[in-house]
Order: C-alpha cells, then structure tokens, then sequence
C-alpha cells in the first residue's frame, strides 16, 4: 500500500500533534495530583526549628567569625545538613563537629539545637 | 511576531546582563550599586530594543503565506496553558526548587544578597558541596530581582524560571514562524511543550533550561543573519553575547562556545571563503568575550577548581581511555537518553517517524548555513559531553545517572530548532 505524499504529511502532523498533547495533559493531570503532597524538602517546618537556635549572628559576631560546625547522630551526608546550610546562610555550616560552636542535629533532642564548647571540652 | 521574536530574544538577555551588572559592581564596589545595577541594564534595554526594531524587521525572509489551520494554533494554545498550570503547581509545591534549585542556585543567591560586603564567603572551601566554582547568571539575575524589590521572596527564582521557560518556547516557535511559515512554528512550540521534562525541569529552578535558551538563542541569530548575510552584523556580536552568557550561566557554555565557534568556521569557510569567515568569527567574538572574560575571572580568581577534572592524573586520564567498558556504557547511556530523554512520547523516536514520512526540505535554492550551524554544533557538543565522562573522576554510571538528562534538556531546543528548519512543511509550499 503506497500513499500519497498529502497523506504521509497529514499521518506525520497528527502523529507529532497527539504524541505531543498527550504527554502534556498526562503531565498536567500527574501534577494535579501531586499538588497536595508533601515536599520532600519541607523547608517549613525546618526554618522553625531556626527559631530555637537563638541569634547564631549575634554569637559568632561576639566570637569574630562567621561559620558553625555541624554535628548529628543521623546518616552523615543527609538532606539536614544542606538545608541546614541553605536556612542559615549566610552563615558557613561547616561539616565539622569540632569547632568551638556546632548546630546538633539529634534524633533524640526533637529537631537542631546550638551547642557552644568552651575550649577542652 | 516581530514583537514575540524581539521580546523572546532580549528579555532573557537582559536578565543575563543585569546579573553582568550586579557581579562588576560586587567586584568594584564590594556591594550592589544603582548606577550598575539599575541604569547600566536599562540603558543597554534601550539599546537593544531600538537595535531589535531597526533591524529585524528589515531582515529578508519568505513572506507567511496566510495558513489558516486555526486548529493548530488551538492546540498550541491547549499545550501552553496546560504548561503553565503545571509550571505554577510544581512552583507552588516546591517555592525554592528542587534540590540543585536550592543547595546551589538559591543558596548561593541567598548568600550573596544578605552577607553583604562578605559576599565572597558563598565561595568557601566549606561547602565545596555547592560548587562555588559553577557561574553565576541564575543567582545573580536572583539578586538582582531582589534588590530592585528590597526583599527577599521566593517569587523571584520562579519568576526567572518562568522568563526562560517560556522564552525558550517563544523564541523556538517565533524563529521558525519567521524563517518556515506560521504553521512549523506553532508545531515547533507544540513539540517541546509536549516535553514534559522540559516543563518540571523549567519549573525546578535550576541553571539547565536558561543554558539552553542562550544555545538556542545563539543558534537563532546565526539563522537570522543568514537570512541577508553582511547587512546585519550586529546580529553576530548578539549571537557571541549570548554565547558568552551561557558560559556565564554553566560550565557546559564554555565547550558551547568552542563547539559553536568550530561549527560556524566549518560551515562557513567552504561557502564564502576564509575571510568573510574571519571576519564574522571576529564579530562573534567581539559579542563574547566580556561574559567570557568574567567567567574566567570568577574561575580564576574567586573560587576553588572545579572537581570535574581538576583532580584528574594523567595516568588515570589515559587509563579511562584506554577502558572499552566506558566507551560503551557512555553510547548505551547516550542512546537511552536520545530515545527516552523528553520523558513523553513525543521524542526522538517521533521525530524520526515525522521526518521519514515528510522528508527533507527541498533547499537548493537558499543557503543552509544557520542550519549546518546547528548540526554542527551539536554534534562538536555530543562529542565534547562524551570525552567529558569518558576522562571524569567520579563513578560513571552514577555520575550518567544524574546528569545525563539534564545535559540532553539543554540541547533539547536547539535540536528542534534545526529540525523544524530542516524537514519538510506539511504543505510543500516552503
């Protein structure tokens, strides 16, 4: 069967047009759906936890710096300390739990706590 | 259409330019000054607009014949609002983007907006986790925005999401409404918003899709000025600038720069000879090289290597080459992706299926150099990404696995573009 070149052109056209809408409306229905799930990254509830850290720029101010170390007992490398760092900017969330003022992250203390150490402790 | 084509060319250009502005004048003055921050842009604005109405109008092109296939245009109006509701929902699900979206593009806007004359801390050693060393277009047009408001606001992120966004799909269906009829550029629009990942990934707030409008922009320009070669050279000193911009906007736009400027010369020479290719070479460069210049400087001067290959050994580099695994796991990958990398059904495959049943544009009668561009230029990318993973440091199969979509994304409407100017109008009449 051979068609003609005004039917492969029309074939063409709508196979593109309907290949094209369909995943544009299965994505907007998915997205839909989507709509009322959490995120992931629930910067929310994560930006009131800040608020139990106190005023961290007024302390490192005192102690003439700008960074914070980071410790916790959870899966090292997790999603907590980047968005512990992006919530504190500009302020610099060191991965390192042996400076003299740390932001804990502890499954057992309910969320991040600031922790200052006196030197030899 | 002349006013869609202008719009969609220089809006874009000029977030590119403010956060220009916003970097010499951290540079200069340590802070964000009005008279670079504001009235530089503005007057280049004025500039652009008055250079955009002088001459696009005048460039030669087919005259659109009079297509009244509304129900095309019905669809692309379909294909767009849906686009847009998916765009504000995945914005409103996620006001800071995904993760890149946040931990580096965001973060580093958010670092230099409020630490002041300290603005150089975002490029600390301590969180080499967010790539200090990537460009900074997306977060500085961030800061820009925020500092013409005077607050800090998600609104602002999403707004330049949206700006590229929906200027990639404007710029792509307007250039080819204006170089092949009405009807391939609505159809050109209506395939890549039929491009679902092109849509969550504009909405994600990260550096990929705004990279992918300066290629197709540059790629636009070179077509445009074909279209009456020599009367508008200001064309390619735009297309230079908006090369020079995607550097500005990811690492990816420093083998862009090389590929296109290769691509063109191959394309050129044959026709026109040595000279005039120099010459337009020149131009081209003339446009690029202040983006350039202060991506280097960032590079050079501001922030730590980069860890792709800086930390590369020369017999790890030949040990790499020398593994047939890796050539071959990288094609595999590459062919994955060509097929699957829309993640919709209107891909690669489609495509292929369209243009065997339309066939090829009859061309003899006009040159095709913007189009040659075109492929050139994405093959010398194709092939600089493949050398990339081959010699990269990190595990390969994860490193393919998290970049490798993103990076087809970017060439995404670049490759439409010479598509639609290459394959056959349904109706034979361009």
């Amino acid at each position: 069967m051979k068609f003609s070149s005004f039917t492969r052109s029309r074939i063409g056209l709508w196979l593109l047009i309907a290949c094209a809408l369909f995943s544009n409306l299965l994505l907007l229905f998915r997205s839909t759906r989507q709509l009322f799930w959490k995120d992931n990254n629930d910067y929310a509830a994560y930006q009131q936890q800040k608020s139990r850290l106190g005023d961290i720029p007024e302390i490192l101010r005192a102690r003439h710096s700008r960074i914070v170390g980071y410790d916790t007992d959870r899966r090292p490398g997790t999603t907590e300390y980047f968005l512990s760092q992006f919530i504190l900017a500009p302020i610099l969330v060191a991965d390192d739990p042996a400076r003299p003022l740390i932001i804990g992250n502890y499954h057992n203390a309910r969320g991040i706590v600031l922790i200052e150490r006196t030197p030899g402790q | 259409m002349i006013g869609i084509l202008s719009t969609a060319l220089l809006l874009p250009l000029l977030m590119g330019l403010c956060s220009m502005a916003m970097f010499i004048s951290l540079i200069f003055l340590n802070r964000p000054s009005p008279l670079f921050v504001v009235l530089l842009p503005l007057s280049f604005c004025v500039l652009a607009v008055y250079a955009a109405l002088r001459w696009l109008p005048v460039i030669g092109h087919p005259a659109a014949r009079a297509q009244r296939e509304r129900y095309i245009l019905i669809i692309f109006i379909i294909a767009s609002a849906a686009a847009l509701a998916i765009f504000v929902f995945i914005s409103w699900r996620q006001p800071n983007g995904d993760w890149d979206g946040w931990a580096i593009w965001n973060m580093r806007a958010r670092f230099i907006f409020r630490s002041g004359e300290n603005w150089r801390d975002s490029f600390s050693p301590l969180i080499a986790w967010s790539h200090p060393d990537y460009p900074l277009l997306v977060p500085l047009s961030v800061v820009w925005l925020w500092t013409v408001i005077g607050r800090e606001t998600t609104v602002a992120p999403m707004l330049i999401a949206a700006i590229f966004s929906v200027s990639t799909v404007a710029l792509l269906s307007a250039s080819i409404a204006r170089l092949r009829g009405p009807t391939q550029g609505l159809l050109a629009g209506i395939a890549i918003l039929g491009a679902p990942f092109f849509i969550q990934h504009g909405a994600s707030q990260y550096a990929d899709i705004p990279l992918g409008f300066f290629f197709l922009e540059t790629i636009v320009l070179f077509a445009l000025y074909e279209q009456s070669p020599g009367t508008s050279p200001w064309l390619l000193v735009m297309s230079g600038l908006t090369a020079g911009l995607s550097a500005w906007t990811k690492n990816e736009g420093l083998l862009f720069c090389l590929s296109v400027a290769v691509a063109r010369l191959v394309a050129v020479i044959p026709r026109r000879g040595m000279r005039p290719a120099l010459r337009e070479t020149a131009l081209f460069i003339a446009g690029l090289i202040i983006p350039l210049a202060m991506t280097f400087y960032l590079k050079i001067r501001l922030v730590p290597p980069g860890d792709l290959l800086s930390s590369q050994e020369p017999s790890m580099l030949m040990d790499h080459l020398m593994q047939p695994s890796r050539y071959a796991l990288i094609m595999k990958t590459f062919l994955r992706t060509a097929i699957q990398g829309t993640r919709g059904a209107a891909g690669l495959p489609v495509l292929l299926i369209y243009f065997l049943l339309l066939g090829r544009k009859d061309g003899k009668a006009e040159p095709r150099l913007g189009a040659r561009t075109a492929s050139y230029s994405i093959s010398l990318m194709l092939a600089g990404y493949f050398l990339v993973y081959l010699v990269d440091t990190y595990d390969l199969q994860w490193h393919l696995s998290t970049s490798i979509d993103r990076l087809f994304i970017q060439l995404w409407p670049t490759f439409l573009f010479w598509f639609f100017l290459e394959v056959r109008t349904h109706r034979t009449e361009l």
